[in-house]
């Protein structure tokens, strides 16, 4: 009876992969490290007397001296059977982690493995002040935390004014594909955020691609400025870019030196009408246009166009995810990233 | 020539897929949040902010409902499952799970070579810790604390105690024989991440939360984590089979050590811990805990590294240079405990 008990633990714990009875995931390799970052040096404040544990031994804690700022975590799986051309680096988007790829907050498979399932080296980072790359209080003014009803809105599962802090009195768009039963589990993977760290952050990332690239980038919401960014800085790494619901595009003024590098930039359903994304989504249309009549080469999909409905701006976690993956990966694919 | 070449990765790619000895294959892999609550947030303006520079204005209102103290884990299921619980490893104060991932240096960490083993590991970060998030100020009024580069070279035993530490690191006084990687302090510095010293109760209820959604398991308690993986062993000891405690800073209630009875821990210590004073306090609590885990008719083992021929071993001995050798002797322990297959 016990030995039945952890099987079915450990079955539960193991979520889809394991219940749909995949194939195992090989890995030739994984791991993690921090990059990036500078050494600040504070002086003059007092020394203080502190216990780090209750009932434990005090120790002085002068807070005068070097600190290690503005690091990135990176996380990153090498599949043995490797088809992916290049890496594959996923960069989050504002508030939120590399959880976003890893897990969906219905306990589902993320795009980390799907796209490790694909043979894809996959990099999975924290970037500068979020999540396991850790923050300083040099930042200036203040992180923000996202009130629970916060996202539910401006990332469209449901329309302007759909949000109750009642469950039952919820409403969301029409065949919403976000898994709604597990909102709440969303929002434990919500990090706080400064609005004035994206410069450190973007050194971060280019720290990053010197180390990896040349690469594929794909990044998501906040992200996707990111990730012009590190191309325009680093146009001979940066291969090829999938930006999902990227919050803005790249610089106009630098589409000549990025023209060498496909895009692929990806809209869920109810992005031409929401009034806030409504507005980002022309951003992001009419800085392809620039790219294009510059001669870059650059797709934009919305999902709704190619038959695929329902899709919230956490697409990589909606109850589809797999089959956006798809589209994205024979992106890759007809690009000739990957065999 | 770019035929030859395409013709060539085919011809590779149309191998047989096996694995090689050394890969990972793993039957599961993923990662979850656990416990936590709803917090209350209430009189505070509404803000109006720009989230994108050049991007269009959103209202922030910072009052309402907020999801905090919930915590963050990563699991990894080998398909050749040879630990017959999942191994749980927990952080210490200032860190995450980073701690158990990989060492300063870019060697494996324990998470690599106890899923090589065979154990489902599940890495976590603590409440506050790394991909946990924190609470607002207005959840969490008190401060959280910040480490200096010469703190954890001075308290971890990298270095001979006070003013060991200097910016050039030519001038830095390592233990002598210390197996710290510390040609990558730098590296280690990095891992770091605030903490506050007010948030152990929720630490140890989403503990208690994980706790209750994996187990029957085994702990692998990494200093302040020590202190955790005891208290929620007393309050869950059908479930926590064993404990191995890494240079616990501070152990568990001692009032409440009987319930260990039937949960055999292990308390591990490295090198210099006597002539450290700080340690030296530590080790002395932990051993007094020992000591009424056993009068309750428990049985707690005491390793001091050096006695077994292990020297040089800093506080972060999962990321010493001789972590692999460190993690057998773990993994000894575990297998005459009959926790292994």
């Amino acid at each position: 009876m016990r030995r039945l008990g952890i099987v079915l633990a450990v079955s539960l714990a193991a979520g889809a992969a394991w219940a749909q009875g995949k194939e195992p995931i090989a890995l030739r390799d994984m791991g993690s490290f921090h990059v990036g970052g500078r050494v600040i040096e504070i002086t003059g404040q007092p020394i203080k007397e502190i216990v780090f544990t209750p009932g434990g031994v005090p120790a002085k804690m002068d807070p005068n001296g070097k600190y290690q700022v503005e690091q990135m975590y990176v996380q990153y799986f090498l599949p043995q059977n490797r088809k992916g051309k290049l890496p594959l680096l996923l960069w989050h988007g504002g508030g939120l982690t590399g959880v976003t790829y890893e897990t969906t907050p219905d306990g589902r498979d993320g795009w980390l493995n799907y796209f490790i399932r694909k043979g894809w080296d996959t990099y999975i980072s924290d970037a500068v002040e979020r999540g396991r790359a850790g923050w300083t209080d040099t930042f200036k003014g203040d992180a923000l935390s996202l009130p629970l009803g916060d996202p539910w809105e401006r990332f469209r599962i449901g329309p302007p004014g759909s949000w109750n802090d009642d469950k039952a009195k919820r409403t969301t768009y029409p065949g919403a594909q976000f898994p709604i039963e597990a909102y709440a589990q969303f929002m434990k993977q919500g990090v706080p955020r400064w609005l004035t760290t994206d410069d450190q952050i973007v050194a971060a990332y280019i720290e990053l691609v010197d180390k990896v690239c040349p690469c594929v980038v794909m990044v998501h919401s906040q992200s996707g400025t990111f990730g012009y960014r590190a191309l325009e800085a680093r146009p001979d790494k940066v291969k090829a870019l999938v930006a999902v619901e990227p919050t803005l595009g790249g610089d106009r003024n630098k589409v000549e030196s990025i023209k060498a590098t496909p895009i692929l930039v990806v809209y869920g359903d109810n992005a031409k009408d929401h009034p806030r994304w409504s507005k980002i989504r022309q951003g992001g249309v009419d800085y392809a246009a620039v790219l294009k009549s510059a001669g870059g080469s650059i797709d934009v999909v919305d999902l709704p166009d190619v038959g695929i409905k329902g899709n919230s701006h956490m697409m990589m976690m909606d109850k589809n995810n797999a089959e956006v993956a798809d589209l994205i990966q024979k992106w890759l694919l007809d690009k000739g990233l990957a065999q | 020539m770019r035929r030859l070449l395409i013709a060539a990765v085919l011809a590779l790619a149309a191998l047989p897929v096996r694995a090689a000895e050394d890969d990972i294959v793993l039957r599961g892999m993923g990662s979850f949040h656990i416990g936590g609550r709803i917090a209350e947030v209430s009189g505070r303006p509404v803000r109006e902010i720009v989230r994108i520079p050049g991007g269009p204005p959103s209202k922030l209102d910072p009052n309402g409902q907020f999801m905090v103290e919930h915590m963050y884990v990563q699991y990894f299921l080998p398909r050749h499952r040879k630990g017959k619980v999942p191994l749980l490893m927990w952080h210490g104060g200032g860190l995450t799970g980073v701690t158990f991932e990989t060492t300063p240096d870019g060697r494996e960490g324990w998470l690599n070579l106890f899923v090589r083993k065979g154990w489902d590991v599940y890495v976590s970060d603590a409440v506050e810790r790394g991909r946990a998030g924190f609470a607002s100020p207005d959840v969490w009024p008190s401060e959280p604390i910040f480490l200096n580069y010469a703190d954890p070279f001075e308290r971890f035993r990298i270095g001979d105690g006070e003013g060991s530490w200097a910016a050039d690191p030519a001038k830095r006084r390592v233990l002598p024989g210390s197996q710290f990687p510390v040609e990558a302090y730098d590296n280690y510095m990095k891992q770091a991440v605030p903490r506050w010293l007010s948030t152990d109760k929720a630490i140890v209820d989403a503990y208690v939360a994980l706790v209750d959604k994996v187990c029957p398991c085994v702990l692998l308690l990494h200093s302040q984590g020590g202190a955790f993986g005891f208290k929620v062993a007393e309050q869950r000891q059908d479930k926590v089979k064993a404990i191995v405690a890494v240079e616990s800073a501070t152990a568990g209630d001692v009032g409440k050590a009987a319930a260990l009875k039937n949960t055999p821990a292990l308390m591990l210590f490295g090198d210099y811990v006597d002539q450290h004073p700080r340690w030296a306090a530590y080790k002395k609590t932990d051993l007094a805990y020992a000591a009424a885990v056993r009068a309750g008719g428990g049985t707690v083992d005491v390793i001091n590294l050096p006695d077994i021929g292990i020297k040089g071993n800093s506080h972060m001995l999962m990321q010493d240079k001789n972590n692999a050798e460190i993690a057998d002797v773990i993994q000894r322990w575990m297998v005459g405990k009959g926790l292994v297959e």
